[in-house]
């Protein structure tokens, strides 16, 4: 299952919920043709990987939560996990100020583009 | 849509060059989703890309309080007043509606509606003759549609005429039937959901009466200057077209603000344009630099079925500035090698470029008229920059086979009445 999220309160309480398990979130658009190609991909791993939590999110619907994860590009895919150490290798370029907890908010991995199987590996890593 | 228009005329090429093709149907929907997401993904990379260079970007509708403070209203209602030391207007133009034509209002669309169609417009009326008017009807024409457009006097009016009747004569030929010295005097909708357009002709007086699924206005555009409250801030408009008065360094009225693009007077209305007087004059703002926007020499092209290209002056307009026996002009007709195969009609495949006569012939302006006309121009635009002349293009070796290469090749005067026609190599 696929929860949609359309702004940082529902973004923060997915977070919340999500405890100690991994979260795959999608930044997409209706208009965006390759987004089209990876959904049911994403889906499949929605129902194959039930111990991490996935939702997606509308660019265009939730144009501020687009702004404050700088998603430049579509599909965008951040991971998220509540982890004692932030040490993990992130290809952001810059921070977000939530030093509660073990920054909820900042993602701990981001992937661009289409490469589903990429996209796999890393979530049975970090999950 | 152009480019969907001209596949549909290579789909039918494909099969003289031996691929065993039929004419498949053209599905308008998958198109249009096509061309809408495109859109789409410009908006948002305009988004993200203002985003990434820290520009505030405040989604308003605003309105002059007085020269220096703008009041801007959000979507819900809400009211913010922003002031700043220089204010830059680029808000461009809209299509017109002809509202004195009864009927026009409810029952037409205009180019902004086109694209945004799910289902096909069907047997369509274009009324105009710019170049959204005769582009439309083209692809139109090019998809399979039943198109006609009206004109009420002369095509692409601000272009040179000559081409002008040429790219007209193209689309006549090719199926678009065209209404000349006529205007629309009402639209109404029948029992059936389709559209009765009632027009006039003008040289006659002659009226008549033809039944459509859809009705496009292309009648001109008005700038986007109604909203703004200009006069609250000292701008001045030119009050027949309402364009804001414009100095040489983009500037209004008032020092400090600015006008760009298509809402400015007297600037030609194009994008890359606009583009370009804005780089400029964020350049000047910044005092990085004083260079001036140079209007002169704009390349621009006409993406009708049979594509039009210029940069520089209409023959006409050479003549007015220079006089006639001052100017020489050279042209030919000519046969794109890719219409052979196919036994396309090249008739209005054409070439023309205006000089001053006095050596060594400075080239004024370049004409052509063929296939990928805004590929071609685009080079030739650079060397006029650079001050080509006639005889710097005699010393300009062709690249074969393309349609290009003719421009290099032209030897034969309007003046020397000599036949412009196809030769052999």
């Amino acid at each position: 299952m696929v929860q949609n999220i359309r702004d940082m309160d529902e973004l923060k309480a997915l977070l919340k919920s999500a405890e100690n398990k991994l979260v795959v979130i999608e930044f997409s658009a209706k208009w965006c043709g390759p987004c089209k190609r990876m959904y049911p991909l994403f889906h499949e791993m929605s129902v194959q990987y039930r111990n991490v939590m996935f939702a997606s999110v509308d660019v265009d619907n939730a144009r501020e939560l687009a702004q404050i994860y700088h998603i430049k590009a579509i599909p965008t895919f951040q991971m998220f996990k509540q982890a004692q150490k932030v040490t993990l290798f992130s290809r952001m370029k810059r921070t977000i100020c939530c030093y509660r907890s073990g920054s909820l908010s900042e993602p701990i991995f981001e992937l661009c583009g289409t490469d589903a199987k990429k996209l796999e590996e890393k979530i049975r890593e970090l999950m | 849509m152009h480019q969907a228009a001209l596949l549909g005329g290579m789909i039918h090429d494909a099969s003289h060059y031996g691929w065993k093709v039929a004419q498949p149907p053209h599905d308008w929907g998958k198109m249009a989703e096509a061309v809408q997401n495109h859109v789409k993904s410009l908006n948002w990379g305009h988004r993200v890309q203002l985003q990434d260079r820290k520009v505030k970007y405040f989604n308003f509708k605003a309105s002059f309080v007085n020269p220096h403070m703008v009041c801007g209203v959000s979507k819900g209602g809400e009211e913010t007043l922003l002031s700043a030391d220089h204010i830059v207007i680029a808000t461009g133009g809209r299509p017109r509606y002809p509202t004195h034509i009864e009927g026009a209002l409810e029952y037409g669309i205009t180019s902004d509606d086109i694209f945004w169609l799910k289902e096909s417009p069907g047997k369509t009326l274009v009324v105009g003759a710019s170049y959204v008017a005769l582009e439309c009807a083209g692809f139109l024409t090019g998809l399979g549609l039943d198109t006609t457009v009206m004109i009420r006097s002369v095509p692409l009016r601000a272009f040179d005429q000559q081409m002008a009747s040429l790219v007209t004569e193209h689309m006549a030929v090719h199926g678009t039937r065209i209404l000349r010295g006529c205007t629309p005097l009402r639209v109404e909708r029948l029992s059936d959901g389709r559209l009765q357009v009632t027009w006039v002709d003008l040289a006659s007086d002659k009226k008549d009466t033809g039944t459509f699924d859809t009705v496009l206005w292309a009648v001109g555009r008005v700038p986007e200057t109604r909203g703004l409250n200009l006069e609250k801030a000292g701008v001045r408009t030119n009050p027949n077209t309402q364009k804001i008065l414009v100095d040489a360094q983009e500037a209004t009225s008032v020092p400090h603000i600015y006008a760009i693009g298509d809402v400015a007077e007297g600037r030609p209305e194009l994008t890359p344009t606009a583009i370009m007087a804005g780089r400029l004059l964020a350049q000047r703002l910044c005092s990085r630099s004083s260079d001036l926007m140079d209007y002169d020499n704009v390349p621009t092209t006409v993406f009708t079925p049979l594509e039009y290209g210029c940069v520089g002056l209409s023959e006409e307009e050479a003549v007015a500035r220079h006089g006639e026996e001052r100017v020489e002009v050279y042209h030919a007709y000519y046969k794109p090698l890719e219409f052979v195969v196919p036994e396309r009609d090249a008739s209005q495949c054409y070439i023309k470029m205006v000089c001053l006569r006095e050596p060594p012939q400075l080239v004024l302006g370049l004409h052509f008229l063929g296939p990928n006309a805004g590929e071609v121009t685009q080079g030739f635009a650079l060397g006029i920059k650079c001050g080509a002349s006639y005889q710097h293009v005699m010393r300009t070796v062709g690249i074969h086979p393309t349609c290009a290469e003719e421009v290099a090749k032209l030897r034969i005067s309007k003046r020397s009445g000599l036949d412009p026609t196809v030769t052999g190599c």
